[in-house]
């Protein structure tokens, strides 16, 4: 029971070590910054071992802190510079044009459009992994 | 005298019972008067915890720290012990102190175990899992949340209303550590216990962990229903945790019906909850690209 209980979401890990970059790269020490944020060195400590979940209070107070680098925190701007180094195809390019044919609102729909089916793919990736780490670890 | 005093406490429990808890309050402090009047040290002790225990439900208890802790170190009664050292670690968790909170939570558990009473084991037990699963230890908030489970067997008025809220905890726990189906069990039947006894007070929570375990399962229809139920008895209760964990809650399930818009504006109205970080669009977008269910604590 208690070996199942301690399943740890990939989620938490990532913005964990993600975490102890942004740290590092401030050049701040574990203290520093749990009094910035306003918790526990030992709470900080176990956030960047992927070990502790946030409340929402303290997400924000996270955010507050490092409010420059709020994509990188979560990742989503790496994900984006991957992505911006590979050449447009061609039937990049097609999509492009269409794109712009379009008016400002038919834009705005499909750019909604394109979030929801990316959020929907990257829930199925994630419950995919979660259910290839719950086989593997059986 | 003590006829009296002994019919005060029984109504005030019976108040609790009801979710009267002005009324208990006031009960509890005649009952404390008349045994002061009778010279009755532990009596007016008992009825001083007893009203404290209501206190703390209503987030008052912080002020009794100190008398508590005189009743705890000094009382020859052990049950009084227990009680002071209960409610002031729930005063200690209300006012944010954790460690101290655990460490009179465990404290109370210590005593109960010497009374043999497994009714008062249960409630410390609850608040030692409860200040676990808010500190992610996920595995000593079950551990302790099951035998809370075992002593509240059998459990009938407000008791019952205490099991519901252990079994809604640990179905929470489960939610978080991946086990979906037992974990929304758990917390439908706790809904079903409290929406009988039309304890109101407490069903929010358990609808905002249903509204959560529902997205987890991405069963969408059902987390908005349970999320928008929750956030209005939050409203009406001012319970300013739940209403903003309802929010986020509610802005993630309009994301994954791919209404950007609505998400949008629950996200303006947990935003406005935290002035220090600005009402910042770019917040706004974090939240909209990014899922953070399974990053955030609702017990935190």
């Amino acid at each position: 029971m208690a070996q199942r209980a301690q399943i740890v979401s990939p989620e938490v890990v990532a913005i964990g070590s993600r975490l102890r970059r942004l740290r590092k790269e401030r050049e701040l020490t574990q203290a520093e910054l749990a009094r910035q944020i306003g918790i526990q060195q030992s709470d900080l400590s176990r956030m960047e071992k992927g070990e502790y979940r946030v409340s929402l209070d303290n997400l924000f107070k996270i955010l507050g802190v490092f409010d420059l680098d709020l994509a990188d925190f979560f990742g989503e701007r790496q994900a984006e510079t991957e992505e911006d180094r590979l050449p447009l195809s061609r039937e990049d390019m097609k999509i492009l044009h269409l794109m712009r044919e379009l008016s400002p609102e038919g834009r705005a729909e499909v750019q909604e459009f394109l979030e929801f089916k990316l959020r929907k793919q990257r829930q199925e990736r994630r419950s995919l992994a979660t259910r290839r780490s719950g086989e593997s670890s059986s | 005298m003590k006829a009296r005093y002994d019919e005060l406490l029984r109504l005030g429990e019976q108040a609790v019972g009801t979710n009267d808890f002005e009324h208990a309050v006031g009960l509890f402090v005649e009952a404390e008067s008349i045994a002061r009047e009778m010279g009755e040290a532990d009596l007016a002790d008992r009825a001083f915890c007893n009203r404290c225990s209501v206190l703390v439900e209503l987030d008052q208890g912080a002020d009794q720290i100190p008398k508590l802790k005189e009743i705890l170190l000094s009382s020859n009664d052990t049950r009084n012990r227990f009680l002071a050292a209960y409610c002031t670690g729930v005063a200690y968790f209300i006012s944010e102190d954790l460690e101290r909170a655990n460490s009179y939570a465990r404290r109370a558990t210590g005593i109960a175990r010497e009374l043999g009473d497994q009714t008062l084991e249960g409630r410390s037990l609850n608040l030692v899992g409860t200040l676990a699963a808010r500190d992610s230890r996920f595995d000593e908030a079950e551990e302790a949340f099951n035998r809370c489970l075992e002593a509240h067997q059998d459990s009938d008025g407000y008791q019952r209303v205490m099991a519901a809220q252990v079994e809604d905890n640990l179905g929470y726990v489960m939610l978080c550590t991946d086990r979906l189906d037992e974990g929304i069990r758990r917390c439908e039947a706790a809904r079903t216990i409290l929406e009988d006894l039309g304890a109101e007070h407490y069903l929010y929570e358990v609808l905002q962990d249903l509204c959560y375990g529902y997205v987890l399962a991405d069963d969408l229809e059902n987390a908005f229903g349970c999320g928008t139920e929750a956030l209005e008895l939050a409203i009406e209760h001012e319970d300013q945790q739940i209403v903003k964990n309802c929010l986020f809650l509610l802005s993630e399930i309009a994301v994954r019906r791919g209404d950007t818009f609505g998400a949008r504006r629950y996200l303006h109205e947990l935003t406005a909850y935290y002035p220090e970080a600005g009402i910042s669009e770019e917040i706004i977008d974090v939240f909209l690209a990014t899922d953070l269910t399974t990053v955030v604590n609702l017990r935190g």
